[in-house]
């Protein structure tokens, strides 16, 4: 049992240690080399754009059922839908609107990162980029980090709004709550550090959902089942990540008066 | 020159490489042969710095791989190499141009665009292909990817071109053609070739120098006549394909 038990430890210690070296390679490689432009706004474009469909989907229903639920809450503790745009408007803003976006993101994003850059190492194509002068943590890993650290964010801001709007929709036209309440409600009691506090998590999950799906993505091995294998990890390991660390992140954010 | 001293290398608790020497003198084709996961693609790897020995030296022209100070040596020392992987490792996202143009790009810049485009349909050429510069890898027969990773290989103008395993995988008879290209290659560009294969047929048409691996070391090396007799017993059991000699290859993995 111990042996296992040290085992375990020395896999956790040697993961973590070459996961550093990898992030330490990509922030050597973003400050020093000129980022390839033309890769990055593909990324972007995969990352942010291609996104839209599904993020718009998930936050309007989130907002909307918010509404439902907080709406009928609170008529049966207060008699009337109270505060239904506040509870809304923060609940969006801090933690469900950057939460739900990264975790789709980390299903969209990090799964096919994961896949694509397993399937290169098993097929040596990372190997190939290494004779033919190309360093594949720059030439793979850097237009994927900095497009997915870049659009996270701004889908998350994108996201927040459709949310609430979901949220206006349910609460105007199934709670009989008039426009004006619900929009007082947001506007007088949220504070733009509460939009803030969302968006800088989102930074951090960002910066999750790439270094896993990249590093895990360089790391595969085993043929084809090994690119299944390191596809389910990116998403399992960086949504895990990403809820633990919210916890941790909205602690110290509210610690130093953000939010 | 090539040069490996005393190389180690060990995945885990599997020691691939116990101690492995050997000369590579220019101009030369030298082919290794030797059984399946006995460290033949691991050597080629250790020689142009995708894997690093545990002990021992690599020398490229004087230069040792595994002491490169920086990426920028390294890939100083690697530009001198071109290699033709095993399933060709082209790069599927990018068009077949766009892949034999891609050591040129990144290892010789500086050289403009039409520039480019000339080489890269004169190294097509070479290899027997022309006009598929605008096809996608996925939409090429497994004759063809070689082919085109030949083109890759050679299209930096390198002094060494290592061959890892170039015809498994392929009919009988384009792996003759393969064969045939290599040769070619060759001549026409006076390069040095390092080849490793199982296929002794094409190893006997290819190389100048045949070196055998068992165990992690070069046990014996000679012209391919000189293999084809040879009164080793670990070499004749391999040349002639035979289940039976000192080599133990397990009918079960359990005995």
């Amino acid at each position: 049992m111990s042996e296992y038990l040290r085992e375990r430890y020395y896999e956790i210690v040697e993961t973590l240690g070459e996961v550093a070296i990898m992030v330490a390679d990509l922030f050597k490689s973003i400050l020093r080399y000129r980022v390839d432009l033309e890769l990055f706004f593909a990324q972007a474009s995969r990352i942010g754009v291609d996104s839209l469909p599904v993020v718009s989907i998930t936050s309007i229903f989130v907002g909307m059922v918010l509404a439902l639920q907080t709406g009928y809450s609170f008529q049966n503790v207060f008699n009337e839908p109270l505060y239904v745009g506040t509870v809304v408007g923060f609940s969006i803003l801090k933690e469900l609107g950057p939460v739900f976006t990264a975790i789709v993101v980390a299903g969209r994003i990090g799964a096919s990162i994961a896949a694509e850059l397993g399937t290169m190492k098993v097929t040596e194509q990372i190997d190939a980029l290494y004779t033919l002068g190309t360093n594949p943590v720059r030439y793979l890993g850097v237009p994927r980090f900095l497009a997915a650290f870049l659009m996270l964010p701004i889908l998350t801001i994108y996201a927040d709004g459709i949310g609430i709007f979901g949220g206006y929709l349910v609460a105007t036209a199934k709670l009989g709550i008039p426009a004006s309440t619900y929009w007082n409600d947001i506007l007088n009691n949220i504070d733009i550090d509460v939009v803030v506090h969302g968006v800088l998590k989102s930074f951090a999950f960002a910066a999750i959902v790439a270094t896993t799906a990249c590093y895990v993505g360089f790391k595969t091995s085993g043929g084809a089942e090994g690119v299944g294998q390191a596809t389910t990890q990116a998403v399992v390991v960086s949504m895990v990540a990403i809820l633990i660390s919210d916890y941790f992140l909205s602690a110290i954010l509210v610690a130093f008066g953000i939010g | 020159m090539i040069e490996l001293k005393d190389v180690c290398k060990s995945f885990g608790s599997r020691r691939v490489l116990r101690g492995m020497d050997l000369d590579i003198p220019d101009g030369q084709t030298i082919t290794i042969i030797g059984g399946s996961g006995t460290g033949k693609s691991v050597t080629l790897k250790i020689m142009v710095g995708l894997l690093k020995p545990e002990k021992g030296q690599v020398l490229v022209d004087g230069a040792d791989v595994a002491e490169a100070a920086s990426e920028e040596e390294l890939f100083e020392t690697q530009s001198k190499f071109g290699f033709l992987f095993q399933g060709a490792a082209l790069f599927d996202s990018l068009t077949v141009g766009e892949n034999v143009a891609f050591g040129i790009r990144n290892l010789k810049k500086d050289i403009p665009d039409s520039r480019v485009r000339k080489i890269v349909s004169e190294k097509l050429d070479l290899v027997g292909l022309s006009g598929v510069e605008s096809l996608k890898p996925a939409e090429l027969s497994g004759g063809m990817k070689k082919r085109v990773g030949l083109a890759r290989a050679i299209a930096h103008e390198p002094k060494y071109i290592v061959y890892d395993e170039p015809t498994t995988g392929l009919d009988p008879i384009t792996a003759d053609v393969i064969n045939e290209l290599i040769v070619d290659i060759q001549k026409k560009l006076n390069v040095t070739s390092i080849v490793v294969t199982h296929d002794m047929v094409s190893a006997y048409k290819i190389s100048n120098q045949i070196a055998m691996i068992y165990e992690g070391k070069i046990i014996s090396t000679g012209t391919p006549g000189e293999i084809k007799n040879s009164s080793n017993p670990y070499v004749r059991q391999f040349v002639t394909g035979s289940s039976q000699g000192p080599i133990k290859v397990k009918l079960r993995e359990w005995e």
